[in-house]
């Protein structure tokens, strides 16, 4: 049922993100003229309630269509946050999607500013209408009571999720992290 | 309490909360209502809380007045299967039984420290945190309670002693709690009790709720806990 709450978004990324390259999700290996490209995640080691992965990793090797060779997000969302899974997928979408499109005469700094600042909208659109489900309960996880549920969605802990974009114009590699995965907001060019 | 512990409790694993509140007939009106209010909160901070389909807490609530008892719902029971709207205090126990209270809760503790007490990584699970709230002062017929508070604060779980958080509830005039005894009931950090008066019906509400969530399994963090809600815009003096 919560799967459907991100249908719309991610969705509409797919479609704008297929125009720039070959989408890899979870687990994908590809290579470029000079690098090899990993990605995968998992769900770990088992957690006694553990069912789903909230992690996602996304890449897409670019079709020359960009200066973008190659790019990958990374998004680890937080385990006792409600519906991170999807905070995390949505993040990674979103994230890609606006690198490709962000105009490539803007510092790749500003690139990612603007990809991070459209993911974080993207996730605000979900809560916004996450905050209109206090009645209907269309996106309530199963074991969760109603109670606990509108407690969360008032409380605002939901799409909880960190973010790592990373991507290669084929001369620099670049970084851009937010969350517990680095620091705060870091961009680090490589070479 | 040990200040030197080399404990390292991991959020994930589950806390027992024992709740243990005063049902008696002093209680009856705004403070029933206030600590109803609290213990719903509390759960359903803990539900929110809790790592998927994994309750991250267990509840057991204990009311008293002449006779100590177990409510339906909270018998240790992991918060995600717990109705909240069936929990509720009225103030219609009679006189305060303080000693057949700890009695009963030494007894249930006991059974649960014995279920975790194979537990392979007992150094990462927390301590069961005890809160304990009271207006009155115990009823003369019931025994002291200082006894059965000596034998509850002997429990321990990986060489650590459970840890034991006091109320005391004087709203109205005619409120007297026993803050002596319920000091002595309290654990101790750095010579200081756990031990919290609340002075407005809403302040006990949201003391159980934060107490009863916080997941602290330390005195120290128990203490925090006490310090925050004493500083807070809800505490007892700034209401």
């Amino acid at each position: 049922m919560s799967a459907e709450i991100d249908a719309d978004i991610i969705g509409k990324s797919k479609e704008r993100v297929s125009q720039y390259g070959i989408v890899y999700e979870n687990t994908a290996h590809f290579s470029t003229d000079s690098q090899r490209v990993s990605l995968h995640t998992c769900i770990g080691p088992p957690q006694p309630g553990k069912s789903i992965n909230e992690d996602a990793v996304l890449g897409v090797k670019g079709n020359g269509t960009s200066a973008i060779e190659w790019v990958c997000a990374i998004a680890d969302g937080v385990g006792s946050s409600l519906l991170s899974q999807i905070g995390s997928r949505v993040a990674t979408w979103v994230a890609i999607t606006s690198l490709f499109e962000s105009s490539e005469r803007t510092s790749p700094r500003k690139r990612a500013d603007i990809a991070i600042a459209q993911t974080l909208a993207a996730i605000r659109t979900l809560g916004e209408t996450l905050k209109e489900d206090v009645s209907e309960l269309r996106y309530k996880p199963a074991y969760l009571p109603a109670p606990a549920y509108r407690h969360i969605i008032n409380r605002q802990t939901c799409f909880q999720t960190t973010l790592c974009l990373v991507w290669s114009d084929h001369r620099s590699i670049f970084i851009a992290s937010v969350g517990d995965s680095g620091a705060l907001k870091t961009y680090v060019t490589v070479i | 309490m040990s200040q030197t512990s080399k404990r390292s409790v991991k959020p994930n694993r589950q806390q027992l909360v024992v709740v243990i509140g005063d049902n008696s007939g002093s209680m009856r009106g705004l403070k029933a209502e206030a600590a109803t209010e609290g213990i719903r909160q509390m759960i359903i901070e803990c539900m929110s809380r809790s790592g998927g389909e994994e309750s991250l807490y267990r509840v057991l609530f204990i009311s008293f007045g002449d006779r100590a008892k177990i409510d339906k719902q909270c018998r240790r029971t992991p918060v995600l299967e717990i109705d909240t709207d069936q929990i509720s205090l009225r103030g219609d126990g009679g006189g305060t039984n303080l000693r057949e209270a700890l009695e009963l809760a030494h007894s249930e503790i006991s059974e649960y420290l014995d279920e975790i007490a194979e537990h392979p990584q007992k150094a990462k699970h927390p301590l069961p945190l005890v809160i304990l709230f009271s207006d009155g002062r115990n009823g003369d017929n019931f025994g002291r309670p200082e006894a059965a508070a000596e034998q509850l604060k002997e429990l321990q779980y990986d060489a650590q002693p459970i840890l034991i958080l006091t109320a005391g509830v004087a709203v109205k005039d005619s409120d007297n709690p026993d803050e002596h005894t319920l000091k002595a009931i309290a654990s101790h950090y750095k010579g200081t009790p756990l031990y919290v008066p609340i002075e407005k019906a809403s302040a006990l509400s949201v003391f159980l709720a934060a107490a009863g969530s916080s997941a602290a399994s330390t005195a120290g963090e128990v203490y925090e806990v006490i310090k925050g809600f004493l500083e807070g815009p809800s505490s007892r003096r700034l209401m």
